[in-house]
């Protein structure tokens, strides 16, 4: 799924970049011919205003200019591209003064002197003979006797057409070139910035197999156990009690997963509203040590507590009773029979320091890391058969990010572990 | 029907254990990777039922490596992993059926018999005839062109675990466990004794019984 839309996020790219540098060429080129027909225009009618004022003071259209610029042609074509040309025509829209020779281009000349003839303006024209093409300027002027004739300036666009057809190659090989290195610019890019969303989408997916996995099992327990007990409809209730207790036990794991499944995503979604009160950390304590000292006893694990007094926090209570609940409730399922569990609030001027530590199973420093992943168990059998899910710890992450604290473990394989939250002073 | 199911869910393996006992067939559970490894390796099973995530080792690694001894016994894959991926990779890895969590105990029993049944296809009302031999499943009859031949009792249950399954190699745990049972105390020296009587017996047929080194027997027909 990535790799198509990386492929067409490139393709994308790629195709507003060319577009970007035809839109560029065409620009430049555009700007460019503008300015050489301005700059040309000015030279024709300069050249054009010289002629004029040499013929109005002749009085005459008869004019012999010798010019290394005006150098008379003869023959079809014109001898220098670059030269700028002249005819006049005179009243009697005949031919006074010309440098070139050059029967069709004279006759399309005349055509467009007619026009002058006719409206008496100036004009810029461009034309077209022998299959070049060239830029005029024609203007009607009179003569001190009173006669009015045409006087008609032009040259050859072939130089410009070339400057422009070169500039425009330029700018495509630069520009190709240019965009290859975009492309694969853009390609680096486009991958990169997919990176973070395939991450999340790869986590996403990942933990929707693993919450489905996770759902299963204890359907799978229950549906079996069914199955067995819908076979032996002739016993008793009591005879069967351990498939109900099976069943039972697996409602209540479902029940527990759910719940923490849709608290897992309601914080991924930044849909949880946490509360921020003062909050007496060492009621609050106490109050959990209280209700959890059956679960421990059940087990036959030694339960103690040494909480300080007047501990003062700012946050929510009842994440931070899941807090605390999720790290004793660990213990006691990581503590075998016979083991110990303590756990110990205290502080320094700045901090509160709430301590659950065991004689249990410990944690390796491999699995340190992992503990926090969402589903991750360090003992898969174990923690089922004490009802985890695998999301406890993950939970027990985010409420002291979102408490601004820090958790810190110490453990050791087989000696126990002890789980530190560090937790920021409220001062009364 | 013998069946081996490997899965760490004891509460499952538990009511399977039961609803196996109603119907009448034969189990074991093994509630690990590595235990399962060494039951599948160790006995013989009409069908073998296979979690994927198993602790220590996965189902499809189980799977790879007895078929990779050539054991070809049929396997199940039952899982809460239902991608098709999950599913291709699974079938690929040499699993004959697939079947996902959570299931009807009904169904998986039904494809248990199925599987079971894939043997007994290709035998026509209790009788397997390869080439010019014939055994007679029920009372273990064996005749070579059509001549009954002396078979003593351990020897026609050694015949009919490898011919029923030709190409399939055999361990001598496998052997002894379905031969002698498995609190026999009987040594794997006696199998090489049985094994050449039954050789001696099947000299002008087209059955071999050959030795895989270090592994076991295997019965080929050429």
């Amino acid at each position: 799924m990535f790799k198509k839309l990386h492929l067409k996020l490139t393709f994308t790219n790629a195709l507003i970049l060319i577009c970007f540098l035809f839109m560029f060429s065409y620009s430049i080129v555009g700007i460019s011919s503008m300015a050489l027909d301005r700059t040309s225009e000015n030279s024709l009618r300069q050249r054009s205003l010289q002629l004029i004022s040499l013929s109005k003071s002749l009085d005459s259209f008869e004019l012999v200019v010798i010019d290394d610029r005006n150098s008379r042609v003869d023959g079809n074509i014109l001898g220098n591209v670059m030269d700028i040309h002249h005819v006049i025509w005179n009243n009697n829209k005949k031919l006074s003064t010309l440098n070139i020779v050059d029967g069709e281009l004279i006759n399309v000349l005349f055509d467009k002197a007619l026009n002058t003839f006719k409206n008496k303006d100036e004009q810029f024209k461009i034309i077209k003979a022998n299959g070049l093409s060239y830029r005029m300027y024609s203007q009607y002027y009179e003569l001190p006797s009173g006669r009015g004739g045409v006087i008609q300036i032009f040259q050859s666009r072939e130089v410009d057409n070339y400057i422009l057809n070169q500039l425009f190659v330029v700018i495509m090989i630069i520009g190709s070139v240019s965009i290859g290195i975009l492309i694969f610019i853009s390609s680096y890019l486009a991958k990169k910035s997919l990176e973070p969303v395939r991450l999340s989408y790869e986590r996403q997916k990942e933990f929707i197999a693993d919450a489905s996995h996770e759902l299963r099992t204890p359907l799978t327990i229950m549906r079996t156990n069914l199955d067995l007990l819908s076979m032996k409809e002739n016993e008793t209730i009591i005879e069967n009690k351990k498939w109900f207790d099976n069943i039972y036990s697996e409602t209540e794991t479902m029940a527990k997963l759910v719940h923490n499944l849709l608290t897992l995503a309601q914080v991924d979604n930044n849909q949880v509203n946490t509360r921020s009160e003062i909050v007496d950390l060492s009621v609050l304590t106490q109050k959990t040590c209280d209700k959890l000292v059956l679960m421990a006893s059940e087990k036959d694990i030694s339960f103690k507590s040494i909480i300080a007094d007047n501990v003062m926090v700012k946050g929510d209570v009842n994440r931070l009773e899941q807090l605390i609940v999720i790290l004793i409730d660990n213990a006691i399922k990581y503590t075998t029979t016979g083991g110990e569990i303590l756990v110990s609030l205290m502080t320094t001027p700045e901090k509160a320091y709430l301590s659950v530590k065991d004689n249990g199973v410990g944690i390796s420093n491999e699995d340190r890391e992992k503990i926090f992943e969402r589903f991750y168990r360090v003992d898969k059998v174990r923690s089922r058969e004490q009802g985890g899910v695998g999301l406890g710890l993950n939970i027990a992450k985010w409420i002291i990010a979102d408490h601004k604290g820090t958790i810190e473990i110490k453990s050791k394989l087989g000696k126990g572990s002890e789980f530190i939250v560090g937790l920021n002073k409220k001062n009364r | 029907m013998k069946v081996l199911f490997v899965e760490d869910e004891k509460k499952v393996t538990d009511a399977l254990q039961e609803l196996c006992k109603i119907q009448n067939i034969e189990c074991d559970i093994a509630n690990d990777g590595q235990e399962g490894l060494i039951y599948a390796q160790s006995s013989i099973y009409d069908v073998i039922v296979l979690d994927i995530m198993l602790p220590f080792k996965s189902g499809i690694e189980i799977l790879k490596e007895i078929r990779s001894e050539g054991n070809n016994t049929s396997v199940l894959l039952l899982t809460a992993k239902d991608s098709l991926d999950d599913i291709v990779k699974g079938l690929d890895a040499g699993a004959d059926d697939y079947l996902v969590k959570p299931f009807a105990s009904k169904e998986l029993f039904a494809r248990l018999r199925a599987l079971g049944r894939r043997l007994e296809k290709e035998y026509v009302e209790g009788l397997i005839t390869i080439g010019n031999v014939e055994f007679d499943l029920i009372n273990y009859n064996i005749r070579i062109d059509g001549e009954p031949i002396k078979v003593t009792y351990k020897e026609a249950l050694l015949l009919e675990m490898l011919i029923k399954r030709p190409e399939q190699v055999f361990t001598r745990e496998q052997i002894l466990d379905r031969v002698w049972g498995f609190d026999s105390e009987v040594n794997e020296n006696n199998i090489e004794i049985y094994v050449h009587n039954l050789r001696k017996k099947l000299k002008n047929t087209n059955l071999r019984i050959d030795t895989v080194r270090s592994v076991g027997y295997t019965l080929r027909v050429s």
